[in-house]
């Protein structure tokens, strides 16, 4: 009988707890004292309704529309490679200090930025802030962060396509029903709910076919043909998806991929909370060392970077000032919205968590996650259900990818046609739709390529965890402007500024070393990478090396970039201190405003 | 007519039944608002074509503008203010 501290049950709980206490606590208390939200003040939604752009909508709704936009890959994968490199006690503690003290506020706090400056997105607000050339860096960032997310997503994707035969049927399904919702609601104007049920019924035929026909089979080209071939079909599916209008693919997929995703996220936490029921106990070391597991990667300041989203995520400041500020109905609203969601995506975290403590083999990816989830549930219904939760979960992993992925493609072609746009001359090719997709995935798949998916996904965690960064000291800046207290954002944000940017750097320092001897392969994985080119008769060394100074060149970069709009945010945060005459610490008090005058 | 407006929206947030919102927003509430951007980028580009000397564009304005003024003078205030608003990519981000 296992003891039930050496199930992940205990400490899911107690993380449910800790944000439990930590929303109605630390929350609310820098809400009142920070934001001191009016909910008779009017919010942009209802200042500038258009019922476009601006309405308000109903908390719950935007809730579930929150979570849906900021849950992805991210806080499954993170916790699955943190937990093998360092083990699950260093990984569970920065999950649960991570989104309370940090997570949360970059979230929420996004949204009030937003809400406080007529709905205004982050380039326009950074502008008016911090100035032109902080929003150009921001911008350029962008554009990295999402050929780096393609990179690390198209990967995971690949991966788990090759790893669980049959998964691919299951998304193949959902993207035909996806295609036939599309068609059937906007063209054929059928009642969404008979097109939905029509629809699903696609998506489980999806699913048995998957189940009863496993094929191919996984490596069925080698491990490194085989994830380089399913790579290929998802570059394509992608691409695809970034090119047609929204309704034709994208919209009823997302749609679609819903059903599956809750359940799966249920199920799991659900699983991880009866562990002890069902004797399934911790497979993982608590305690790893300082140094990882596998790659040798230190836990600072790497570890800071592994788990992002789940603990912290650049990504949902974003969509908390895109679109959902837009939307808010009240200021009393923000909390729940913006602060709940995110740890709502957290929970997401600890199942994650939970999944690939209790998994027995070495699974470096995403896949860990799919073995963890099945182990989990087919403990709790059943020995003889695992290889269809297997399926399941696989589906569920690919489902995540895939409805981020071809958004942020589309996102990235628009930011690459936005460099073009005012530029003469050939260049302006690149701002084309097809040349753009092409350019990001043939990019996104030489990534792939070199099998460094360790490293990429540090520069991805990275870049994102930086985003957050910049989006806390963001708020830091408007909030000394406002002559507010902002020492919660200030110091939260400081650390993942000075944490980030040392984990590109040594990651970057990584990658140049490497390219000095290249005899030994970076990592186990890039093993694979070395033995193919050994095996068509190519000698590693140019085109390891080539990668490396490419990547050591990007990583430079992001240091570059990140150092810079570093300095332009503490230089605005020391500029509107001298000019509001502030000299009280900067957790001092509060000043009470009226409406309207903080703008 | 303001206070009462407020009453009916503390209305309208008793009688919403929460899980349903909530499915509603995770499934459903990203694609209503793709739908209404689409609908507005047409908007813009129809009344550019039409009203657009309003912006201080040099379009002279057609007959057909006064014959179309009437149907789109509920939507001219929210039009300027949309066209005018500085934008960038990080508007298109949600998720």
């Amino acid at each position: 009988m296992v003891s039930i501290l050496a199930t992940p049950a205990p400490y899911v709980l107690l993380g449910l707890v800790l944000y439990y206490i930590a929303y109605r606590l630390y929350s609310r208390w820098i809400d009142k004292r920070v934001w001191d939200p009016d909910p008779k003040r009017p919010t942009p939604a209802t200042m500038y309704m258009d019922g476009v752009e601006y309405f308000p909508v109903n908390r719950y709704v935007l809730y579930g529309f929150q979570f849906k936009s900021v849950a992805a890959l991210g806080p499954i994968v993170g916790p699955v490679l943190a937990v093998q490199y360092w083990g699950w006690l260093p990984s569970l503690l920065w999950i649960i200090i991570g989104v309370i003290f940090i997570g949360w506020a970059q979230d929420y706090s996004a949204m009030m930025l937003s809400v406080r400056n007529e709905g205004r997105s982050f380039g326009p607000i950074t502008y008016n802030l911090v100035g032109r050339r902080a929003r150009s860096i921001l911008l350029s960032y962008l554009f990295i962060y999402f050929w780096l997310l393609t990179g690390a997503f198209v990967y995971i994707l690949a991966t788990a396509a090759n790893g669980f035969a049959g998964t691919f049927y299951t998304i193949f399904g959902t993207l035909l029903g996806g295609v036939l919702l599309g068609q059937l609601v906007f063209k054929a104007r059928w009642n969404i709910f008979y097109a939905t049920i029509l629809a699903l019924i696609v998506v489980v035929i999806g699913y048995v076919i998957g189940y009863l026909v496993p094929f191919p089979p996984s490596n069925f080209l080698g491990t490194y043909g085989s994830i380089m071939f399913w790579a290929i079909i998802f570059a394509i599916i992608l691409g695809i998806a970034a090119i047609v209008p929204l309704p034709t693919l994208i919209l009823p997929f997302n749609y679609l991929a819903f059903f599956p995703a809750i359940t799966s996220v249920a199920l799991v936490i659900l699983s991880a909370l009866l562990s002890p029921l069902t004797g399934i106990g911790f497979t993982k070391s608590a305690y790893v060392g300082f140094t990882a597991s596998f790659t040798g990667f230190p836990l600072w300041p790497l570890l800071f970077v592994t788990i992002a989203c789940g603990a912290i995520s650049g990504w949902h400041s974003l969509v908390s000032s895109g679109t959902t500020s837009k939307q808010v109905e009240s200021e009393i609203d923000a909390l729940p919205v913006g602060g709940g969601a995110m740890f709502t995506e957290s929970i997401v975290a600890l199942s994650s968590f939970a999944a690939i403590s209790v998994v027995a083999v070495t699974a470096l990816g995403a896949n860990g996650y799919v073995i963890g989830a099945a182990t989990l549930a087919s403990g709790l219904f059943g020995k003889t259900l695992y290889n269809a939760f297997v399926l399941f979960f696989g589906a569920f992993l690919l489902f995540m990818g895939v409805t981020v992925e071809q958004l942020v493609i589309r996102y990235w072609r628009l930011v690459l046609a936005d460099f073009v746009e005012e530029r003469k001359g050939a260049i302006k090719i690149l701002g084309n739709k097809y040349v753009a997709t092409i350019i990001v995935l043939v990019l996104s798949l030489a990534l792939i390529a070199t099998f460094t998916f360790d490293y990429i996904w540090e520069y991805f965690g990275g870049t994102n965890q930086l985003f957050a960064g910049f989006a806390l000291l963001l708020v830091a800046t408007y909030l000394t402007k406002v002559k507010k207290p902002s020492w919660y954002t200030l110091i939260p944000g400081s650390f993942m500024l000075v944490t980030t940017i040392s984990a590109i750097a040594y990651t970057a320092y990584l990658f140049i070393m490497h390219s000095f001897n290249t005899a030994k392969p970076l990592t186990a994985l890039q093993q694979l990478f070395y033995t193919y080119l050994t095996s068509i008769g190519v000698t590693p060394y140019p085109i390891v090396a080539t990668f490396d100074v490419i990547a050591f060149i990007v990583g430079v970069a992001l240091v570059v970039l990140s150092t810079a709009m570093g300095y332009y945010l503490y230089k605005s945060i020391v500029a509107y201190r001298r000019e509001a005459g502030v000299t009280q610490p900067i957790g001092g008090k509060t000043t009470m405003f009226k409406p309207g005058e903080d703008k | 007519m303001i206070f009462k407006k407020k009453e009916s929206n503390e209305e309208n947030k008793k009688k919403t039944n929460p899980l349903k919102a909530f499915m509603y927003g995770f499934a459903l509430h990203g694609n209503v608002t793709y739908m209404l951007r689409t609908r507005m980028y047409m908007e813009h580009l129809f009344m550019l074509m039409t009203l657009g000397d309003m912006l201080g564009f040099p379009i002279l304005p057609p007959y057909y503008s006064l014959r179309l003024l009437p149907y789109m003078v509920p939507n001219i205030k929210s039009w300027k203010m949309r066209m005018l608003r500085e934008r960038d990519i990080t508007d298109l981000i949600s998720g």
